[in-house]
């Protein structure tokens, strides 16, 4: 938790530029290939197989998000050489069902990593939570510059009781988790701006109307493989009106390049520097609508790893980021922009390789 | 379920629309009463479906009908808008 005084006071004076990405940790549930099982999930599984993923990873019963968040905080913890008293902030999103109610996601995985004292923060909301969450982490760490080495951890852990996970978007819903050691000063992987903005229109987009306190339970007889898809929820939403459709599915993938060209502003760059893009693990003509307009080809992106993970919540981005830096798909100085969107939410994170 | 269209731009527009979705889906069996959705289309696919039309004919389909109907359906109704915006006397 030592803080040197020139960095600390870098921090101070230019927000939380000079924080980088120090490791990253992963932790999937069990590979599942997609093919095989879409039938034990959807009665058309040819609708599935066509989307062009190949696995996905389910985590074994008994096996939470809190099991899986600690697995990957463990391993970025131990690439960084750290132990997790080293830890000022522990931010943790989790992007599926919580696990209990009256409960703290941050503060559960900060006592598995038998944390006496941190300063934690839960953000539960949806897909692009790991891109948006790393706000927080540099708004944290320019806000308190004593602190110097914070976790972020994105977990998504799909509740088969509440989610079909082949039948809620366009995606195979996906078990994993990433965790990243974010230190002030670390020269590479560095974070340069986070943009996010919300329309509240959509808020009940993807709402699933029991589980809460408006009605606990579900009706009687309810199960996951019934439940409307996000599909079935759009046509209610925009009944009647196409037009409006239409400019629903075309801004989801407009605002994205916006809120790119706001980071990038952010961050004192333009739109044409970016090397890289990382979007949600959509589809890849879902991740071509998001590159295309920013004059970045189909392997400058996570496309094609997409298909090998399955769409993992918030996870996606930081799970791509980290595994395309280790397998040399990006070099040292490339800018990347992280992207995604939450439920109304779209956001951005550029990062410096 | 729709009938067989009536004039030469609702058949041009029902092959088209068969051309267009056999390669965005990468499906070379697509058939007037299959199901956009059901052939494993999705809304980013819908938007390039859209462009392709507007493209040629000046217009999109709408995609409430092609989420829901048929191919031939979602055709059909581009053929009427088109139709009634070219006569509107007759609408």
């Amino acid at each position: 938790m030592s803080v040197d005084t020139d960095t600390a006071a870098t921090g101070a004076t230019t927000g939380a530029a000079g924080i980088g990405i120090a490791s990253f940790g992963y932790a999937f549930g069990e590979d599942q290939d997609v093919a095989t099982v879409a039938a034990d999930y959807v009665d058309d599984p040819e609708r599935v197989v066509k989307w062009g993923y190949r696995t996905f990873h389910r985590a074994a019963a008994g096996v939470t998000g809190t099991d899986l968040a600690r697995e990957a905080a463990q391993q970025a913890l131990d690439r960084a050489g750290l132990t997790a008293d080293a830890l000022d902030l522990v931010i943790v999103a989790t992007t599926d069902m919580p696990e209990y109610s009256y409960w703290d996601a941050a503060s559960a995985l900060a006592r598995e990593l038998k944390i006496e004292r941190t300063q934690t923060l839960w953000l539960n909301e949806g897909c692009g939570a790991g891109v948006g969450g790393l706000f927080y982490v540099a708004s944290t760490l320019a806000l308190r510059p004593e602190a110097d080495t914070a976790l972020f951890v994105v977990v998504n852990r799909v509740s088969e009781f509440h989610r079909n996970r082949m039948n809620v978007i366009n995606t195979v819903l996906s078990d994993a988790a990433v965790a990243v050691v974010v230190r002030r000063g670390h020269d590479g992987v560095r974070w340069l701006a986070s943009e996010q903005f919300t329309d509240p229109e959509y808020s009940d987009l993807l709402r699933l109307d029991f589980g809460g306190a408006v009605q606990p339970l579900p009706p009687i007889g309810w199960t996951a493989a019934d439940a409307p898809s996000a599909y079935d929820q759009v046509r209610e939403q925009f009944s009647g009106d196409p037009a409006k459709l239409r400019k629903f599915i075309g801004e989801r993938y407009v605002r994205l390049v916006e809120v790119i060209d706001a980071a990038a502003a952010r961050a004192g760059v333009d739109r044409g520097d970016l090397d890289h893009v990382i979007y949600l693990n959509d589809v890849p003509s879902s991740v071509a609508a998001v590159a295309t307009p920013l004059g970045i080809p189909a392997e400058r992106t996570n496309a094609a790893l997409a298909l090998d993970h399955g769409h993992m919540g918030g996870a996606d981005q930081l799970i791509s980021l980290g595994l395309q830096i280790e397998r040399g798909e990006l070099a040292p100085g490339d800018l990347v922009a992280l992207c995604g969107i939450s439920t109304g939410r779209w956001a951005a994170t550029l990062i410096r390789v | 379920m729709s009938t067989a269209p009536a004039t030469a731009l609702a058949e041009e527009i029902r092959t088209a629309t068969l051309e267009w979705v056999a390669e965005l889906l990468e499906e070379p069996d697509v058939e007037l009463q299959d199901s956009f959705l059901e052939l494993g289309g999705h809304s980013a696919l819908a938007l390039q479906l859209g462009e392709y039309a507007k493209e040629r004919f000046g217009d999109e389909y709408d995609l409430l009908v092609l989420f829901e109907k048929t191919l031939a359906e979602a055709a059909d109704e581009l053929t009427a808008r088109l139709t009634a915006a070219a006569h509107p006397e007759a609408a």
